[in-house]
């Protein structure tokens, strides 16, 4: 599927309203782990919205991930500041919180009857299989643009092997990511430094 | 202290000391609810399944649940917000940073490397998803324990994503559905 390019909202208080509606129906619907809300936010925000493209979205993820906190409230802070400053990230942060806090509380009120409840049990059978599908499209979808050379595919299989293999936490598994990523780069020579460049300054 | 404050601060310390998703946060939460006192044991194990079976994030999902059996209403929002409130900062800092900052070469180098990362872990994901969801609990990975209606559900709702672009929230609801009819109704 073909990103045509992303085109920035215009920032107002209608974007704001936006921002706190997307991340809250994304809140509702996100079931079996943090990571679901990934699949969410690509079809919203990247395909639907065309706010963000696929490319900046695996970044967010990213740091979403290595991040203390749920992948879903930072990843909806991080969107919401992009779009709309701190007021995006706020409006985002309430909309994230707010379903959990609010179906929660219901929930706690009777879980015990919840937690028994045959409805609850089959809808939940049934939505979690549908999940594991979804996750699968997500590989693919955020795969593409993030794995653009062979260095990616190689990386990508090497981690993966890590992650079920072995007990590392998530986080580590990023942050050695990084700094793999960051000895390979200097290995090829893609950070050979022409004279007078300085580490740290944004370039164009 | 007053308890809500109490709360916050509890929930804003275990929201910033949890690394690596929800699930690492279990042994803090034990540890906090049940030494202040404010939770038994029994019913921080209730938290985890109660937040497995809902939607959102499970730490907020646990925020929540624990501030409403401590405090009600106020105890569920403060909890939630507490256990937000990291999220929010460190994540503000973070979004500058990397605004700022994201075409510098180094942090591409870097970039490169987490990209495979991250979809080694959401492929992780996937699996972690599929093996609970798409065999009977309790009887290890095998041909025998392969739940068949799920791997069905499963295959509809891939298909109805890729190729009926059918949006993931209407297949989630389609999915609860079907699973209620299938499995509640009709006892398959």
């Amino acid at each position: 599927m073909e990103d045509t390019a992303v085109r920035r909202p215009e920032r107002s208080f209608k974007l704001l309203l936006q921002l706190f509606a997307t991340t809250f129906k994304l809140g509702l619907f996100t079931f079996g782990g943090g990571y679901a809300i990934v699949p969410l936010l690509q079809k919203d925000f990247v395909e639907n919205k065309k706010w963000i493209d696929s490319a900046e979205m695996v970044d967010i993820v990213a740091l979403s991930q290595a991040a203390p906190g749920a992948i879903a409230v930072n990843a909806s802070v991080f969107i919401g500041y992009r779009l709309a400053g701190v007021p995006g990230a706020l409006f985002s942060a309430l909309g994230s919180a707010l379903p959990s806090l609010i179906l929660l509380y219901f929930i706690t009120l009777v879980y015990k009857e919840f937690a028994a409840n045959k409805y609850v049990a089959g809808a939940l059978r049934g939505i979690r299989a549908g999940v594991a599908a979804l996750m699968i499209q997500a590989v693919y979808k955020l795969g593409k643009p993030a794995l653009k050379d062979l260095f990616g595919w190689i990386f990508a299989f090497i981690c993966f092997a890590v992650v079920l293999f072995t007990d590392i936490n998530a986080v580590f598994v990023i942050l050695g990511g990084g700094l793999i990523g960051w000895l390979y780069s200097l290995i090829t020579g893609k950070l050979k430094k022409p004279s007078g460049d300085k580490k740290g300054g944004a370039e164009e | 202290m007053p308890l809500l404050l109490d709360l916050y601060l509890t929930f804003f310390k275990i929201g910033a000391f949890t690394i690596g998703g929800g699930y690492a946060m279990i042994p803090l939460i034990q540890a906090e609810m049940i030494g202040r006192g404010w939770m038994a044991a029994q019913e921080v194990t209730d938290i985890v399944a109660i937040s497995q079976m809902t939607p959102g994030p499970f730490s907020l999902n646990a925020a929540t649940f624990a501030g409403t059996q401590i405090a009600g209403i106020p105890g569920a929002i403060v909890s939630t917000f507490g256990i937000v409130t990291p999220s929010v900062i460190i994540m503000l800092l973070i979004a500058k940073f990397f605004l700022n900052f994201q075409h510098n070469k180094h942090v591409q180098a870097v970039l490169s490397g987490i990209r495979p990362a991250v979809v080694a872990l959401l492929g992780s994901a996937f699996i972690s998803m599929a093996s609970s969801s798409l065999f009977f609990s309790g009887m290890g990975i095998s041909l025998a324990s392969v739940d068949w209606i799920c791997v069905g559900i499963a295959a509809a709702a891939f298909a109805s994503l890729v190729w009926l672009k059918l949006h993931p929230i209407l297949m989630i609801l389609a999915s609860g559905v079907v699973g209620v009819v299938l499995f509640t109704l009709l006892g398959l």
